[in-house]
């Protein structure tokens, strides 16, 4: 652009606006700011200036001389020195002045209301994409369960299948073996060869039956039920061999356990597992110990305010089941525990386990959401706990109430989408000005409200002084949104009566943080 | 001497009850399906009945509705080829009007219990 086409430009007073008028025009190519006037040497107009390499200066009037100066900027506010200036104004320069200025300076706020605006609608859209990965990422994961479930479904009949047609030349197997062995002596040669046969007949026996837990298509059977009974009936199976083998069985059941969505038999089977894995490994006697209890997931350090929003990070968020099996046997050695829920690996003589078992206890858990882990000291025993997600319960009652109050619809957005991930935590409703606001809150009765400041009509500072006043709603938490963090603006904020604020553009975390925070004073 | 009606389509298992049985005093008689194990019973009296599920031509369960019309105090023993006890298996036989159920691989000592139970509970019918 030719020097000549620029149109020159003064400024007279660095203060805020001043400052704002050079970083506008200075961007500008059509606009040549030729200097930056102001008695006060710290004037923010002025550092940046320097910064910027525009020319400065205490006094305007050797500027007023510059050759092509087109316009005259006075951002001062001071009548003296507007005084002065229209005096020495050279013809044909303009001169913008106090409403001018003012409108300049209008723009300004404007141009940095739009600004702020795109940028929260930026993070708005930044926000959705990430939503949109992570939906994305979900959908793929179940994709690849579904289609893993499909396959074991597949298997899971085929199992069936082949576990049925075995039971029936298994049972001629060991019948005739039976049958042989009854008729003959202890003593006869042929009894140990018949007596191999019956035993492995038996060991098939057995891992059919594992085999055809597989077999039952997930999902079947779930229901909501009660742990402690179905432990203490599982447990009345095993009491009579505990008997037998000098083992004493302790138990310690919490009581008004929470109930839990499971399948019965399964849960059963686990038990039924861990118990008998117990049993083995105290040959000589012992004590096994089942305790069951609820645990809930601690929040994690320093963030014991803004439980809601951790815990929902937590995997698997909300409060378990917690069952232990605990036995006084030999423990299990360090070289394999990291083994023992693979598949067909036991430590049991042959013939006398098919290891399927904590595999099988592995996957079932795993199908109800649950998780199978264990602790272990050699010479002193080994615990297994089990945990399984209750049902909660969340009634209307216990969710809170939110109003979004914004004239900017990405705003209102951002708000609702932090609030739908929750929707057994919160009901939410929104209102885009001062007066429906005030509706709003007379008719929905929030817990805590979301209140932009900078609201058409009645502004945010008069609704905010509005429900302090009010004996019905004073009680109403509010947290301000404001575009400006400045001191002044938050004594305001204050003093209108908010409990606290944010200042846009804000993240999503935050707003969270601050909405778990409020709510949980 | 006892009379016993194995209705199995498992050659196996029919060699295996006459095998286990008859040095013990029962006469065993055997029928391949549902079918012919109702012409057997419409023709004669039998202590106790085993009866399969899987069968050509005419399955268990209703082979066992025929049987306890035509003889309402017949003992029947019906055969799960699971080797689960499945609560709901055992109701439906017990409601169709089975005895007891057994579950393959079966357990012969199973097989002698359940004979002799059977008969204290006919001998309280008579």
């Amino acid at each position: 652009m030719q020097m000549d086409k620029k149109i020159n430009v003064l400024i007279i007073g660095a203060g805020k606006g001043g400052k704002a008028l050079i970083e506008l025009f200075h961007k500008e190519p059509w606009l040549n700011i030729c200097g930056i006037v102001d008695t006060n040497d710290d004037a923010p107009g002025i550092k940046l200036a320097k910064e910027l390499g525009l020319p400065t200066g205490k006094d305007f009037s050797p500027f007023l001389k510059i050759s092509g100066l087109n316009t005259v900027i006075e951002v001062t506010g001071n009548p003296e020195v507007e005084k002065s200036l229209s005096k020495m104004l050279p013809p044909g320069v303009e001169l913008l002045k106090g409403a001018s200025a003012k409108l300049i300076w209008t723009m300004i706020e404007e141009r940095e209301k739009e600004i702020a605006e795109l940028s929260n609608d930026r993070k708005a859209i930044l926000n959705i994409l990430e939503d949109v990965e992570e939906a994305n990422k979900q959908l793929k994961e179940t994709q690849a369960k579904l289609i893993q479930s499909d396959k074991m479904a597949a298997i899971g009949q085929l199992a069936g299948g082949i576990a049925h047609e075995i039971n029936n030349p298994m049972g001629v197997i060991l019948g005739f073996a039976q049958s042989v062995m009854k008729r003959i002596d202890q003593n006869n040669p042929l009894y140990l060869p018949l007596s191999s046969i019956e035993r492995e007949a038996l060991r098939c026996k057995t891992l059919v039956q594992n085999l055809l837990v597989f077999s039952r298509s997930s999902g079947t059977g779930k229901t909501s039920m009660e742990i402690n009974q179905a432990v203490e009936e599982t447990l009345l199976l095993v009491e009579h061999q505990a008997k037998m083998r000098n083992v004493v069985i302790t138990k310690k059941y919490a009581p008004d356990l929470p109930m839990i969505f499971a399948n019965r038999n399964q849960i059963q089977q686990v038990i039924m597992n861990l118990a008998n894995n117990a049993l083995d490994v105290m040959p000589d006697g012992g004590t096994i110990t089942i305790t069951t209890t609820l645990t809930i997931p601690s929040p994690l350090e320093g963030e014991e305010n803004l439980s809601t929003v951790a815990l929902a990070k937590v995997e698997g968020e909300g409060k378990f089941v917690e069952i232990r099996v605990e036995d006084t046997g030999a423990g299990i050695p360090e070289e394999v525990k990291h083994k023992i829920f693979e598949p067909f690996f036991t430590t049991k003589e042959p013939g006398k386990g098919t290891g399927l078992g904590l595999s099988l206890c592995y996957e079932i858990m795993q199908k109800h959401n649950g998780t199978i882990d264990f602790e272990s000291e050699k010479g002193k025993g080994t615990t297994f706990t089990i945990k399984l997600p209750i049902i909660e319960e969340f009634t209307e009652k216990e969710k809170k109430k939110v109003l979004v109050v914004d004239d900017d619809r990405a705003i209102i957005n951002l708000a609702i989408a932090f609030l739908k991930k929750f929707p057994e935590k919160y009901q939410f409703t929104s209102a885009t000005d001062g007066f429906r606001a005030g509706q709003a809150v007379l008719e929905f009765n929030p817990d805590l409200m979301i209140l932009d400041l900078l609201l058409p009509g009645i502004d945010g500072f008069q609704v905010c002084r509005n429900i302090r006043s009010n004996e019905k709603t004073k009680g109403i938490k509010i947290l301000a949104i404001t575009g400006y963090d400045s001191p002044e603006n938050r004594e305001k904020i204050f003093t209108a009566g908010a409990n606290d604020y944010l200042s846009k553009p804000f993240e999503i975390e935050e707003l969270g943080k601050r909405i778990s925070k409020l709510l949980a004073e | 001497m006892k009379k016993i009606l194995v209705v199995d389509d498992e050659q196996g298992i029919r060699d295996l009850f006459k095998f286990l049985l008859e040095p013990n005093g029962f006469e065993v008689f055997t029928a391949n399906d549902g079918l012919e194990g109702i012409e057997m019973v419409k023709k004669d009296t039998f202590d106790i009945i085993f009866l399969d599920v899987h069968m050509p031509r005419m399955r268990g369960p209703e082979a066992l509705k025929i049987i306890k019309q035509l003889r309402p105090t017949q003992v029947v023993v019906i055969f799960s080829s699971s080797s689960d006890p499945a609560f709901t298996f055992e109701n439906k036989a017990k409601e169709l009007g089975a005895y007891t159920c057994l579950y393959k691989p079966v357990d012969i000592n199973e097989i002698f219990t359940i004979i002799e139970k059977s008969t204290v509970y006919q001998r309280g019918k008579d």
